[in-house]
C-alpha cells in the first residue's frame, strides 16, 4: 500500500494505492539504445573524414563540423529527454475506489481519465512478440461503462498480475458499496 | 562578400537558446507533474549536466580556431570554401 499524499491529486477520505504503475524499463532501454546510436554516428563521419586528413580544424571545416556535432548532440540528448519525461509522466494508478490513466501525449498534451471501480467491464492483456513475452510486458485493455470507452495501461509489466489486482479490486469494492448501499425496507405507519 | 566565423557562432547561441527554451517546457512538466519525486529531480539534473558537458566540450573545441577569420564566397579567387 502506497501513500496517497502527493501521488494523486484529490485523493478521496480512506482512499489507499493499490497500483501505481510505469511503462516496462525495456521500452526506456530501447530509447536510450538507439540514442547511443545515433551518438556514434558523428564520431564515425569524423573519423572518416579525418582519416583522409581532409579537415582544416582550424578553419571554416572545423568549425563547421564543431558547430554541426555539437547541435546534433544537444537535439538527440533532448529527443533522450523528451523520450525518458513521457515515460516518468506516463502513469498508470490504481486505488481502492478508481482506476486513474495519466498519459502526457506530448509537450501540452495531457490526458487524465478516471474511472470508479464499478464501471469496469472487462479486461484483456495483449502481449505481442518475442520482447513482450520473454520480458512479460504488454497491453492492459480495459473496458468501462461511461464516456472513456476504455482505459488502455500501455507497454506495462507483468500485466497478468495488474489484471488480477484489479479484478481483486474491483470485487471489494462491488462488495464494500454493495454492503453500505442494500436499501433498508421503509418504516410501515401501523397509526391509524 | 565575406563572413566571419562568429556569424556562424552567433547562430549556433541563437540554436542554443531555442533548445533551452524547449528543454525549459520539459523541465516545467517535469517539475509540475513529477511531483518533486527523487526520479524527476535525476532526471533534471542528468538532462542540464549533459548538456553543460555537450556545451563545454563545443567551446573547448572551437577555443583553436579563431573567429575573426572570414569566409570568402563569390570570389573569383578562391579555390575552395571548405578548404578541402
Amino acid at each position: 500500500m502506497r501513500k496517497i499524499k502527493n501521488r494523486i491529486e484529490n485523493p478521496r477520505p480512506g482512499e489507499y494505492i493499490i497500483l501505481y504503475i510505469h511503462r516496462h524499463w525495456i521500452v526506456l532501454l530501447w530509447a536510450v539504445l538507439k540514442f547511443l546510436f545515433l551518438a556514434t554516428l558523428p564520431i564515425i563521419f569524423i573519423s572518416l573524414i579525418n582519416v583522409q586528413q581532409a579537415v582544416d580544424w582550424q578553419g571554416f571545416s572545423g568549425l563547421i563540423i564543431i558547430l554541426g556535432s555539437s547541435i546534433y548532440y544537444l537535439f538527440t540528448w533532448l529527443l533522450l529527454f523528451n523520450k525518458l519525461l513521457d515515460h516518468f509522466l506516463d502513469i498508470w494508478i490504481v486505488t481502492n475506489e478508481r482506476v486513474i490513466n495519466i498519459e502526457q501525449l506530448n509537450l501540452f498534451r495531457r490526458n487524465v481519465a478516471e474511472k470508479q471501480l464499478d464501471k469496469m467491464q472487462d479486461i484483456t492483456i495483449v502481449q505481442n512478440g518475442m520482447l513482450q513475452t520473454f520480458f512479460n510486458y504488454g497491453d492492459i485493455y480495459i473496458q468501462t461503462a461511461g464516456h472513456v470507452e476504455r482505459f488502455i495501461f500501455k507497454q506495462v509489466p507483468n500485466p497478468k498480475n495488474i489484471t488480477s489486482s484489479i479484478m481483486d479490486a474491483v470485487e471489494r469494492y462491488r462488495i464494500k458499496y454493495d454492503s453500505s448501499h442494500t436499501p433498508k425496507p421503509a418504516p410501515q405507519d401501523n397509526k391509524k | 562578400m565575406s563572413i566571419q566565423f562568429s556569424f556562424f557562432l552567433g547562430i549556433y547561441i541563437i540554436t542554443l537558446i531555442i533548445i533551452a527554451i524547449i528543454a525549459s517546457f520539459n523541465i516545467y512538466h517535469l517539475v509540475k507533474f513529477g511531483k518533486n519525486s527523487k526520479g524527476s529531480n535525476l532526471l533534471i539534473v542528468l538532462y542540464l549536466i549533459g548538456t553543460l558537458l555537450i556545451i563545454a566540450a563545443t567551446f573547448f573545441f572551437l577555443q583553436n580556431i579563431d573567429m575573426k577569420q572570414s569566409l570568402d564566397l563569390f570570389n573569383n579567387n578562391s579555390t575552395n570554401i571548405l578548404n578541402f
